[in-house]
């Protein structure tokens, strides 16, 4: 019987502690960088705002929440199905487990987070210890799309990524998860949905340097009060017009901006032609026309003094004017949760490995529509698509083995 | 209970690596059913989630009640006290081990589950030191004093002690870089890393360091070489194992130089590769602990004094 308090006496210890709702954090660093670009300093109840506006729309980790009901044109009107399935996003959400019979949830949590972040920023607990780091998904920008530099990736673009993965970088192949069909639209939706609430969170955060410094960016109180009125208050209609709406859309467009990677008609050349297709793609290469040289190098073997940063790092050092080097300034961001600046790694050809697909077609999209975030531009405008599939002859050339599967285990 | 432990473990480390931690929500029962009564068409057809996880809790039971009777029968066929005290000491593990299983699902708390992942290896470290205690040839042996002559039996006895309190940092360690919390910084993960890969060098440091020690002690402990040896050669294992686990899951280490053919790498996660080989390193970590717990007990006897005397095989 004594057994009984000592058991109780543990478990409350071990217990103790340990639970811990998990929440999404503010975007400290943004916040720090339009305080610093603007000048002011928002109060505590501005800051408040913001998040109780996202929580309004998007709920949190453990109960996502996705304004469709906001949205004018719905799947009946336009025929396509809805950006974001709510009841997939949920079952990505939250803890992990399954039920008797084999379903699983909590995908995101299982799979991604612990790169990712709780909150897409990129911060999981591995961030630290990968390069490059994890994508923050909150400014919406993607590497490997089929969409123009600028835009939104489309929830296939994201799928190709989670079921090939990145070669190099630790990015898996969730390839093995197609064994449960909803599992990999889950995490993609999860994404997006990660992204859309990052997007708007920076637009709040911005609307915050236009504020007084007695002005609230919503009043809370009737916001608290807005699920029971009908119809929904101006505030919210307001809210969502000019933070949520545009995002979600970006979002929606993005399939009608896709590019599907195009059938090289070079493809069967004959050795001489092919030659000269390479001959043509190395003086691109080398030229200022083409300007691959200055980063990868005149042999592909970026061999280049160039000192840049992605622009998840620019983002809040070089795009606010600040700079890199001001060690106690860069600090203070570092305190915030940012990562160390790391300088850019342009790709070295002659190592034999692209990260963003080996085909023809998906070599053809990264030069043209660049690679963004990473440094790699768009094509120029000057070069036409022969041009293109010049250079890509001339970036295959450079390494037997960049048409050579993947490895993986 | 070493020989039944040791696949408790390893199916234990299963359950992570395929996150079936809650593949079934309620304790002691599953899904509503007595533990012993759950359909066996079901588990044995059902996801495969659940089947590890009531296998797991299966085997776990099993365990336990081997514990017991190995309580009941030293109390009765040994005449050692202290024998007695011990074996309850790993029915309280086994018990605490169990209960920590329970409130991990329970409170659906994932942090519970690094205690439960550490307390097993434990209650398997005690299993294997108490073959040794219970041998009736190592009994048979002169028990340990401090003389010259045995001297060097001392030194592996320390070696083998801080050795095995590394493997347990070590192992710590592991289990807390396997059940981090998600909102964890990547400061602190890195810190764990770092630590971590440091206490894997010194593990092998003193892996040998045993081996040198066990050779000196051969006069009067023959039988701590082979031990020394398997020790060495489970060690620089799961080095290799640790290494292997973080490629496979992560990929090519960022502080290493990229070797041309890891260029292409992709993990693919929930492979058979990656689940074999993390939960292979989770399970030889376990091993190690036992091992160093068997040369430990180990050096508490030598050889008696009359030359001649044959060195028997133990254990």
């Amino acid at each position: 019987m004594q057994r009984k308090p000592l058991f109780l006496l543990l478990v409350s210890l071990v217990v103790m502690g340990c639970s811990r709702t998990p929440q999404f954090q503010p975007n400290l660093v943004e916040i720090e960088k339009q305080e610093y670009v603007s000048g002011w300093q928002f109060t505590l109840e501005q800051k408040q705002d913001v998040q109780a506006i996202l929580q309004f729309f998007f709920g949190t980790p453990d109960d996502p929440k996705f304004p469709n009901e906001y949205l004018e044109a719905g799947a009946d009107q336009t025929g396509h199905e809805p950006l974001i399935d709510v009841a997939l996003l949920k079952r990505a959400a939250g803890p992990v487990y399954s039920d008797e019979q084999g379903k699983s949830f909590g995908f995101y949590r299982e799979h991604c987070a612990m790169c990712h972040g709780l909150s897409g920023d990129g911060k999981g607990p591995l961030a630290a210890t990968l390069r490059p780091y994890p994508r923050d998904f909150r400014l919406g920008k993607f590497k490997y799309k089929s969409t123009p530099f600028g835009d939104a990736p489309t929830k296939d673009d994201l799928t190709h990524v989670v079921r090939r993965g990145i070669p190099g970088v630790g990015m898996p192949s969730f390839e093995l998860l197609q064994r449960e069909e909803d599992e990999i639209r889950a995490l993609v939706q999860y994404v997006v949905y990660l992204s859309i609430r990052g997007r708007v969170e920076r637009r709040l955060i911005y609307m915050l340097t236009e504020l007084d410094e007695d002005e609230r960016l919503w009043n809370v109180d009737r916001l608290e009060q807005a699920e029971s009125l009908s119809p929904e208050p101006d505030d919210i209609r307001f809210a969502f017009e000019n933070f949520v709406e545009p995002e979600i859309e970006r979002f929606e467009d993005a399939p009608f901006r896709s590019m599907s990677p195009p059938v090289n008609p070079y493809h069967k050349l004959p050795p001489v032609e092919l030659a000269a297709k390479i001959k043509h793609g190395q003086t691109l290469f080398q030229s200022r026309k083409g300007g691959c040289h200055l980063c990868h190098g005149n042999d592909g073997s970026r061999d280049s003094d160039l000192e840049n940063y992605d622009a998840w790092t620019m983002d809040w050092t070089l795009d606010a004017n600040i700079d890199i080097n001001d060690e106690p300034l860069i600090g203070r961001f570092l305190k915030l949760g940012a990562l160390p600046p790391v300088t850019l790694q342009p790709r070295d050809f002659q190592r034999g490995t692209v990260r963003g697909g080996a085909t023809d077609g998906e070599l053809f999209i990264r030069i043209k529509n660049g690679i963004e975030g990473s440094g790699m531009p768009p094509a120029p405008a000057s070069l036409t698509d022969d041009d293109i599939w010049s250079l890509v002859a001339f970036v295959r050339s450079l390494a037997d083995s960049i048409d050579r599967p993947t490895a993986s285990l | 209970m070493a020989l039944i432990t040791f696949p408790l473990i390893w199916v234990g480390g299963l359950v992570t690596t395929y996150d079936a931690g809650m593949a079934v929500p309620d304790w002691p029962g599953t899904y509503g059913y007595n533990l012993f009564l759950y359909p066996l068409s079901t588990w044995w057809s059902g996801p495969w989630d659940l089947f590890i996880e009531h296998g797991h809790r299966l085997l776990g039971a099993l365990v336990g009640v081997v514990t017991i009777v190995f309580v009941i029968v030293t109390y009765y066929q040994d005449d050692r006290r202290w024998m007695t005290r011990l074996a309850l000491l790993a029915l309280l593990l086994v018990i605490l081990q169990g209960s920590l299983g329970g409130i991990r699902v329970l409170a659906f708390e994932t942090q519970v589950a690094k205690v439960h992942g550490c307390i097993g290896p434990a209650f398997f470290a005690s299993c294997c030191s108490l073959v040794v205690l219970t041998s009736p040839r190592w009994r048979s042996l002169t028990l340990f004093s401090d003389t010259e002559t045995n001297r060097p039996v001392l030194a592996v006895r320390r070696v083998a002690f801080i050795t095995l309190a590394l493997a347990y940092i070590q192992l710590i360690l592991g289990a807390n870089l396997r059940h981090f919390a998600v909102d964890m910084s990547p400061a602190a993960f890195r810190s764990l890393v770092i630590f971590h890969v440091v206490v894997a060098f010194l593990v092998v440091l003193h892996a040998f360091i045993i081996l040198y020690t066990a050779h000196r002690a051969k006069a009067v402990a023959p039988w701590l070489g082979i031990w020394a040896i398997l020790i060495v050669l489970l060690v620089v294992t799961q080095f290799f194992f640790g290494v292997g686990t973080w490629i496979v899951k992560y990929g090519w280490p960022a502080i290493l130089p990229v070797p041309l053919m890891a260029e292409g790498y992709v993990p693919v996660a929930k492979s058979f590769v990656q689940a074999n080989i993390v939960t292979a390193h989770v399970a030889i970590g376990s091993m190690l602990l036992g091992l160093l717990a068997i040369l430990y007990a180990l050096t508490w006897r030598v050889l008696p004094e009359s030359s001649g005397a044959e060195s028997p095989e133990l254990v």
